[in-house]
Order: C-alpha cells, then structure tokens, then sequence
C-alpha cells in the first residue's frame, strides 16, 4: 500500500500547516488525519509526514510514540478499548474483559486472526458516571452489562 | 443552578438557538457594551472564582499575571482534557450546552485581550470533539465568536485542538507542549504560562468548568455568584459521583454540600445496601477518605483541613466489598501508565510502586513493604517537575496509612 | 547583576546564571547529571535541588536564573534526604554493571551513589528489561544503563543539528532510541559518548579495551585539520587508547569531531622510520645518528664551497610545529640560505559547519598558518608552486624537507622534482617514496610523540604535550635534529627543549613577540591581527 494522502486529506493537511506556524503545532492535528486515512501511524507513513511537514522522522517518532492513541502498528477494525481504572473497576471492568477475552478468544492486546477485533485495556475515558465503559474505534458505550455488550458485538460488521 | 440552568427544561439548549432562547450570548452582549476588559478581570476576581481544573487557583489573579505589553499575541487555552479518574464533567457541559462554554471563552479572550484560544480536548472525546466545532461554526454565523463579534472590531479564533492519550496533557505546561505538537513533558516554572506559553507568548489556560461560570458571573455580578457558598469557597461546583452508588453523575451543587449528603442524597446510597467503606473526594489524585470521615463539606477549604483536597471533585465511592489493596494497584498502575518520564521521581517512583503492591497483593510481600510503598510515595512528593508524582503519592500513601491491617494480612 | 547567598557565601552574578553555575563560580558542588554547559538545561534529573529560602518545595539550581536576594543552601538535612530519594530513584531499574561496564571508574552515578546515596537497596522487584542496541558507527547504546538525561538528545538537536535521537515511549519505558535506518552518524557522533553520565552510551572503538583508571591522562591538540581542537589523550603502555574532547571555549566548546576522536592513533610500526639513514654508494644504509649529522655537515659545507647558499633550500610543513618549522629557518638562514617553502596542506573539500557552531576545517593541517609565519612564507599555495617550479629547474643542490605523515602524499610530480635534487635531507616519520630519492633520512617523532605548540587556523597559538614515547632514541622532533645539526655548525648553539625554541620564535617571529611558553597551557593565545 502506498502511503500517500488522499486529495482531501492533502487539502486538509494543508490548512492546518498553514494555521499552525509555530513549532510543531501542525504535528498532532495531521497524525490524527492520518491516523484516519492509514489505520496506522507506521515508520513508512512517519517518513511520509516528514517530507509533508518539513519535521525530523525521529521528532515525529518521538511525539507518536509517546501518545497512546496513536498505534504503531496494525490494528483490526474494531478497536476495544476497555476502561479499567477505578470507577469502571469497581463496577465490573475485570468481567468485561474476562467476558470479551473469552468470546474473541484473544488476550488483551491481541487481534483476532480475521483482524476484524482488536482487544485493549485503557485508563479513565472520563465517564465514571456511567461506568462501566468501553470505547470501540471513536464511539462510547456507556452503562454496559455484559449482555449489552454481547449484543453491540454481534452487531458490528 | 448556574452552568447546569435550564438543561432538563429546555430540550434543544445544547444548540445555538436553544441556548439563545434561555438567554446565551446575553452575557458577552452585556460585557463588551456595558463594561470593559478591566471591569470584567475585576469581577472575576471580586467573585472568588478559583479554577475548576484541580488546584483551585483564583482566576482573576492568574488572569492579572498576564503582560499586556509585550507586542506578542495572548493565548487562552480551555483545558478540555479531562483525564482525571473519577472526573467526567466538563464532558456533561460540552455536551448539554456547549454554548455556555463559547461564551465563556469569548468573555474571557475579551477581557484578556486574546483573539487566539485553543480548546484542548482529550483525544478520546471525538464526538464531543465535533460538537465544539460544529458549536462554534454555529457561533461564528452569527458573530458571537469569529470576526466581528457582535458588531464590533473584536475578533477572536477558537480551534478544537484534540489531543491524543495522555494525562500529563491536561498538566498546563504538559498542555501547551502538546499544543506546540511535542511530547507532553511539563516545563519548569518559573517561566509560568502567563509569561511565556504556546510559542514564548503569553498564554492562559483555563478549565472548562471555571470558562462556563463567566457569562453568569459578567451578567449577574460578582456579588450574585458570591450568594453561592461560603467564603473563598463561592459559586457552584459540579460533582462527579461515581464508583458503588445507585444513581452516579454530575450534579452541580452550592459549593460545600456534605459528602455524606451527596453519596446518600444525591448518588442514592449504595446499592444491595452494603456499607461504605472509603472515598476519594476530589479525582484520584487526593488522600482517601475512610467511612467514618466523610462528615466534610465538599470545598476546597474544608477538605484541606480535613487532610484531603477538593481537586475536580470527582468522587468515587467504595463499598466494603472493595479491596483496598487492589484499589491502591489500581491507581498506581494508572499513574504509572500516564507518568510523561522526563524526571526521576516519578519515573521511576511509579513503576516500583506497581511492582510493589503487586507484590504485596499477590501475597509475596514481606513485612517492610507497606512502609517502604509508604517511603516512596514521600520521596516523590515534592521532587519533581510536575504535580503527577505528588498526584500519584496522596492517594497511594493514605490508602497504605489508613487501611493497613488489610495490607498486612496480605503479607507472606 | 543580582547578587545571592549559597551557603552563607555572598556573590554577584552576570544577570541569567543559574544558581548551579553561581555555585560553580563559589567553588560550591553540586551534583547533576542532565545539566552540561554546553547544552540547554533542562532540570530533569533531579539531582540538584537545593533550598531556597522564599521556596517551600525544592528547586532544581540548573534551571532557575538568579534573582537578586536569593538565599540557598545547598547541604541542609531536607536536601541530603532529597539527594538520597533522587539517587535511590536512579538505582531501581538500574543493573549492577559496574563489573563489566566500560564507564566504572569515572561514572557519575558511581560516584554520586557513593557520595549522596543510600547503602543499602531496597529494590526487591524485577528491574525495566531492555535490548541493548547499536545505534551507529561509533556507537552502542545499553539502554538499561540509561538514566534519560536526554544529554545525548539535546546534542543532536543543538549541537549537530541531525536529531537521530529521540526519546522512544514514556513513563519507566522511555528508551532513547533511533528510526530504523536513519542511524548515529554525523560526524560528531563520538561526543555523545563522552556526554553519556553513565555506561549507556559507549564507544565501539574502547569497548571492554581498557579500566580507565589505568588511563594516563596527556592534554593535547587533535592534528586531523587546522581548527586545533583541544584534546586528552589516554594512554597505557604505549598506546593510546582513547581521545577527548577538552573544553577550550574560544576553539571547540565542549566537543570534537570523530575524526579527531578515532583515527590518528599511530601509524603502524612497522611504517616507520627508525633509524637514520644514509645514501652510499646509491644504497641508503642505516648510521649512527652521530654520524648523520657528520656526513650531513661536511655535505652542506662542501655544497656551499662549490655552489654557494643559493642552492640550498628548504620546505617545511604544515603539519609540523612551530618549533620545527621555526629551526627550519632558522638553520637555513645560519647557513646563508633565503629559499624557503611550506608544504600546501592537503584539502579534502569536506568543510562541515553545525548548527550548534562546531566547524570541520577542509583542510588537514594543524599548523597551517602557524608554519607559514615560522618560515616566513606567505600561506599561498602559489608561493610552494615557485618553489617546486625552481627545485624542476634543477636548481637546488641540496634541499631540507620536512614531512609528517599527514602531509600532502608525494605525488609524481613532487616526487620527480625531489628526485632532481642531488641531495636531499628529508626529516620525516613514516617511510615513503623519498627512500629512492633522498640522501639522507633523519627518523622523526609524530605528533602525539611530540611536545610543542601550533597556530590553528583561527590565529590561536596553542600548546600540546608529548603522550607517547618514540621507540627508539633516534625518533626525535626535527627541531631537535636541527638543533643538533646546528650544533655541529656553531657549538654555541644550544635547543634543550621546546621552551627553548619557543623563547627564540617569541623574538624573532612577529606577531608572536612577548608570548610566554607556560602561559600557553591554558587555552592557549590568541594573536592579534598585525
């Protein structure tokens, strides 16, 4: 696969090099973008960047590696992201991941072989009111039981 | 209340019109036409108004530290990144009436004579990402933010600037280093932001609670605001109540309600019945609170006193059937995870403390350990560069001193 | 310029030093590992907090400028407890290398562990785990040895401008590290070796060589090109086994290049000269050194009979000392002869200037412009093309040549004219061509095996020590074989070392009036513009 921007993409980078003439402060807004167009903030897609940006790779590396939701490899489709600090702890975190290991038959941190669910703990998502909580891709599942969840699974293509 | 008015009456307030027809944009109407940039800072500060972000510090006076001479553009950042556990409302405002905190930020860029504000968003809050842009489109049509405002020469640019998975980001200078598209190491101060900020200019950052109470504040009065609350403890405040209770979520409340009113009242008690056993009152980051302390008001002041602190007042609750072992791992974990790494301390401080109490509560650790987590946590505090070491120190050390015999029976 | 007090010391300051930096200026210590004067601070480490009176928590002194009126202290019980959690802190996930790590011996947490740190650990849990790595040319990294100063970092941004470093992942699993690919390979590459505080940066080239307190320590000036880099060399046995960098702010800061660094350590033994030699019965056959100057006397006496001075001459080299160059002339004009010239340098158009402001000259001549003023010849490349032009025409009957090995290679053309000249003296180190042409080979020293002083190109006249002893005591620098020489010519004369020659160029040479030798030492003098 080729690691090139789609024009949309492109006019989009684009904008924001241009609003953000300080620093590096086009930096996170288009590893978002690209985040978005590639799935991946991989070394190929790093050394596409840096030639868009005019930044060091490794000053890019160096910014990626330290932002979580930025992932350096692949990841399946669906993305699930369990929160299990405090408040989703105390109301049930740990089944939910028991729950989801056992029907993906995947550890955490793991892809299913079909690559279509990708299993992953995260801290606070910032919606303890509602706990617990699980994140898939960019949407929140809020006030989950085990039984909403199986469903909301079942669900995604 | 103040921020939270109207929500459950008006159906469509977290829109434009919506929030027009409860009064929205009123406030910033009355601020630029009736009063100027220097009344307005000096109502913030008559107010009382401390920052809602955690450290409580009055607005008003962070606002006077900025130079307005340097020739340099002033930024205001709103420090929307949330990643405090246990704290969830500045997501409830932006997504009930993402309009009051436009408004908030336009008052408060007018006052600070800053036409450039960043709202720094966690990157998780994608929904709520795009709520603010499209809030602010709908703003800028009609020239409450954007060029122009209200007729006027005062224009003013606000950029939804999302954020990508790291605590440490909502720390202001870990903030402003994202901002400038680095890794989030929090700087020095002093220089503080006020004098040197998103790139060496002057810069503000506010939470996204303390943005929302200045249009109520500039409207009404400081003396309106002050009838919330007691002394230096004034206005309202939304609470978070998470953790073991019937009906957790944010309720905005006069500063200083009971902790034991808010967990039985307004969280609903605890469900099956079961006994409390401790919380934490103000977001992970303070000293727990055992079950026979929670008789405190909910304010900065008399949580001080009563050993803790208020922070984002986000409150978790256990039951007895907690383990407080496995609560104190799971915390550390967190800070452990969210340490940035740029200074010793904490480094290195929140890792063995993982270790250790995994140790401990895998039934391996011998009988210094307690203490040692204990040593720890007081040889971070106070070394390092930020306040996460210390963040990761408070509640750490106070569940091991307050629950002890739990520890040790755990030992080998 | 605010004035402060550092353990009931009073001092004034220039305004924007740090109070660590004051401290220095008292005599005060205070350890640090992330600070480095040549690099931006970053106050990271932790290390050097100390005690403000106005402060309740402590403050890093590498990062907080003076302000007037501070009051600090610097060894209070509250920072004594500080400097043993910060050091504890350093140890947990830090192995016990010292056994077999290269840096044992002159590390930073060796000693501030000993000085400032707890004596017992406390760490029962497992330790971070990480690959060790090689990170470039000259460079390997250990990263559990890693302590993230981020010196090494800050270098590569500041200094060399290539930022090939970076700090990869956070909390207690930051690693410094490298894309794969783009690999530490800049030129200065070795500095960051030298910065490391620890073992975890280390030189592929002294890996597991050496203990380094069986180091001798010898200051010195790198003769890779003309910009006259201080540095130390370290040594044992007769071999040098490492050079640093030495700070000469008015030179090279703080850093040298991996030129300088790495290469120039000897030419093998057996490339060298060790012996004087001499032409009879057209073989050149190994003399007594006595009898060198001997048969090299009575040659020049009966040439200036016959032919008179003018067909005598000499070059002289811009690799060579001062001094050298200096009893070049010096010799020549005892003997009555004016024609003189300087070998050009050699240049390898690759002039390198780094953002942080180092320089790598192009050309590879330590004493360029310092020979040029010894002999009294312009730096003119043109100047030496005359000379050879002359030396073609068969005008010389004998020619004084003095060559280092790091001087132009003889090339035909300089090769052929030399063979044009009936008698040539060649003082030189490493056997070359001129063994089919010269009369007679007088064995000389290297310049590590040397003591004297250069010219660099920026008109600093320094001084650099001799590290290594020659093999054989016939290896001498050429102005002591001069020196001799002249001896034979005029027993008044007398060189017993280099002060000696140096007092002399002091009267003679202009622009050079009035230096003294010792105070050469330190970072050497700077000649004015005439």
């Amino acid at each position: 696969m080729e690691i090139k921007f789609s024009p949309e993409a492109l006019e989009e980078a684009r904008r924001i090099k241009e609003f953000f003439t300080f620093q590096q402060g086009s930096l996170l807004p288009v590893l978002h973008l690209a985040h978005r167009e590639f799935g991946t903030v991989s070394d190929e897609v790093i050394d596409y960047l840096s030639s868009l940006l005019d930044i060091p790779v490794s000053n890019i590396k160096d910014a990626v590696s330290f932002y979580t939701m930025f992932n350096m490899e692949e990841w399946g489709r669906y993305v699930i992201q369990v929160c299990h600090t405090l408040s989703c702890a105390l109301r049930g975190a740990a089944e939910i991941v028991d729950f989801l290991e056992k029907k993906l038959k995947i550890t955490v941190g793991r892809t299913t072989p079909d690559k279509k669910f990708t299993l992953i703990k995260v801290e606070c998502l910032g919606s303890c009111g509602t706990a617990p909580v699980v994140r898939i891709n960019d949407q929140y599942y809020e006030n989950l039981t085990i039984e909403r969840l199986d469903s909301i699974l079942d669900k995604l293509e | 209340m103040i921020i939270l008015k109207d929500v459950d009456t008006i159906p469509n307030i977290n829109t434009l019109e919506g929030y027009l027809q409860a009064g929205g944009y009123r406030a910033l109407r009355h601020g630029m036409e009736k009063l100027d940039p220097e009344t307005i800072t000096e109502y913030v500060k008559d107010s009382g108004l401390r920052g809602r972000g955690g450290a409580g510090f009055p607005t008003g006076l962070k606002w006077s530290f900025v130079p307005k001479d340097t020739g340099k553009p002033i930024y205001l950042c709103c420090n929307a990144d949330e990643s405090e556990p246990g704290t969830f409302k500045d997501r409830e405002i932006i997504l009930k009436k993402p309009h009051i905190l436009l408004e908030g930020i336009a008052i408060a860029s007018y006052a600070l004579d800053c036409h450039h504000c960043f709202i720094y968003i966690r990157g998780e809050f994608a929904h709520e990402a795009e709520i603010l842009r499209k809030a602010i489109r709908e703003a800028e049509e009609q020239h409450f933010l954007g060029k122009n405002i209200l007729g006027s020469d005062f224009h003013l640019n606000v950029v939804v600037y999302r954020g990508a998975g790291a605590y440490i980001c909502g720390e202001e200078t870990g903030l402003i280093e994202s901002i400038e598209g680095k890794r989030g190491y929090p700087r020095i101060k002093p220089p503080f932001p006020a004098s040197v900020g998103v790139n060496q200019c002057p810069t503000v950052v506010n939470n996204v609670e303390t943005l929302a109470f200045l249009p109520f504040i500039v409207l009404e009065g400081p003396d309106a605001y002050k009838r919330f609350g007691s002394e230096n403890n004034y206005g309202t405040k939304l609470y978070c109540l998470s953790g073991h209770l019937n009906t957790p979520g944010v309720y905005e409340l006069e500063m200083g309600v009971y902790l034991d009113e808010l967990i039985e009242k307004y969280g609903g008690g605890i469900p099956g019945n079961r006994k409390l056993k401790a919380v934490i009152p103000g977001g992970s980051s303070v000293p727990v609170l055992k079950a026979d302390e929670v008789h405190v008001r909910m304010d900065f002041d008399s949580l001080q006193k009563a050993g803790t602190m208020l922070g984002s007042a986000g409150v978790i609750v256990m039951d007895d059937t907690t383990s407080m072992v496995d609560a104190a791992l799971n915390l550390a974990k967190f800070y452990a995870h969210e340490s940035c790494g740029q200074c010793t301390p904490c480094r290195e401080g929140t890792g063995w403390l993982v270790k250790l109490l995994k140790k401990i509560k895998d039934g391996r650790g011998d009988k210094n350990d307690p203490d040692l987590a204990v040593d720890i946590c007081n040889n971070m505090e106070g070394n390092t560069i930020c306040p996460l070491a210390d963040a990761a120190a408070a509640p750490i050390r106070s569940i091991v001193q307050k629950f002890r015999d739990e520890f040790d029976q755990r030992l080998g | 310029m605010p004035t402060l007090t550092i353990n009931d010391n009073e001092i004034t300051v220039e305004p924007g030093t740090t109070i660590l930096q004051a401290a220095q200026q008292l005599g005060i210590f205070i350890p640090h590992y992330c600070y480095h004067p040549g690099l931006k601070q970053v106050g990271s480490c932790r290390m050097c907090l100390v005690e403000e009176e106005r402060s309740v928590k402590l403050i890093p002194s590498c990062a907080y400028p003076v302000t007037e009126g501070m009051v600090v202290r610097t060894e209070t019980e509250k920072v004594v407890k500080a400097r043993k959690a910060v050091m504890e802190f350093f140890l947990v996930n830090h192995p016990l290398d010292c056994p077999v790590c290269d840096k044992a011996g002159e590390c930073e947490l060796q000693n501030y562990a000993y000085e400032y740190g707890q004596q017992h650990s406390r760490m029962t849990v497992a330790k971070v785990r990480f690959p060790k790595k090689d990170l470039g040319k000259h460079v390997l990294i250990w990263p559990e040895r890693c302590i993230l100063c981020s010196r090494c970092v800050r270098f590569c941004q500041e200094i060399s401008g290539t930022s090939e470093l970076f700090v990869l992942s956070r909390g207690d699993k930051s690693e410094i590290s490298v894309m794969p690919g783009k690999r530490v390979d800049n030129r200065l590459s070795g500095n960051v070796i030298q910065l490391c505080p620890v073992g975890a940066l280390i030189s592929k080239d002294f890996l597991y060589k050496s203990r380094v307190w069986y180091l001798k320590k010898v200051t010195g000036i790198c003769p890779a090109c003309s910009r006259g880099c201080n540095v130390t060399y370290e040594h044992r046995n007769g071999i040098i086994y490492r050079t640093l960098a030495r700070l000469n702010p008015h030179v090279n800061d703080y850093w040298i290049c991996d030129d300088g660094r790495y290469e120039f350590r000897a030419p093998e033994k057996e490339k060298r000269v060790h012996a004087p030699l001499l032409r009879r019965e057209s073989h050149l056959r190994e003399v007594l050194l006595e009898d060198a100057y001997t048969a090299a006397k009575m040659k020049i006496k009966s040439i200036l009979e016959q032919h008179g001075p003018e067909q005598i001459g000499g070059i002289g080299s811009p690799c060579c000392s001062n001094e050298d160059n200096y009893l070049l002339r010096r010799f020549l004009t005892m003997i009555g002869s004016k024609d003189v010239a300087m070998l050009p340098p050699v240049d390898r158009n690759d002039r390198e200037e780094f953002p942080g402001g180092f320089v790598i000259s192009s050309e590879k001549a330590p004493n360029k412009q310092g020979a040029a003023a010894m002999l009294g010849v312009p730096e003119d490349p043109e100047h030496f093309r005359d000379m050879l032009s002359r030396i073609e025409q068969g005008r010389y009957q004998a020619l004084f040549l003095l060559r280092d090995f790091l001087d132009l290679p003889l090339e035909d053309e300089l090769l052929a004219a030399l063979r044009k000249v009936p008698f040539l003296f060649s003082l030189e180190s490493v056997r070359s061509e001129l063994l089919q042409a010269a009369y007679c080979i007088l064995p000389c020293a290297v310049f590590f095996e040397k003591e004297g002083t250069m010219t660099n190109d920026r008109g600093r006249v320094q001084h650099f020590n001799q590290v290594l002893l020659p093999s054989t005591l016939d290896i001498q620098s050429p102005w002591s074989h001069l020196a001799k020489l002249m001896k034979h010519f005029d027993e008044k004369i007398d060189f017993f070392n280099p002060a000696d020659v140096f007092r002399d160029i002091a009267r003679d040479i202009p622009g050079y009036r009035d230096i003294e030798y010792g105070a050469l030492r330190k970072d050497g003098f700077h000649l004015e513009k005439r």
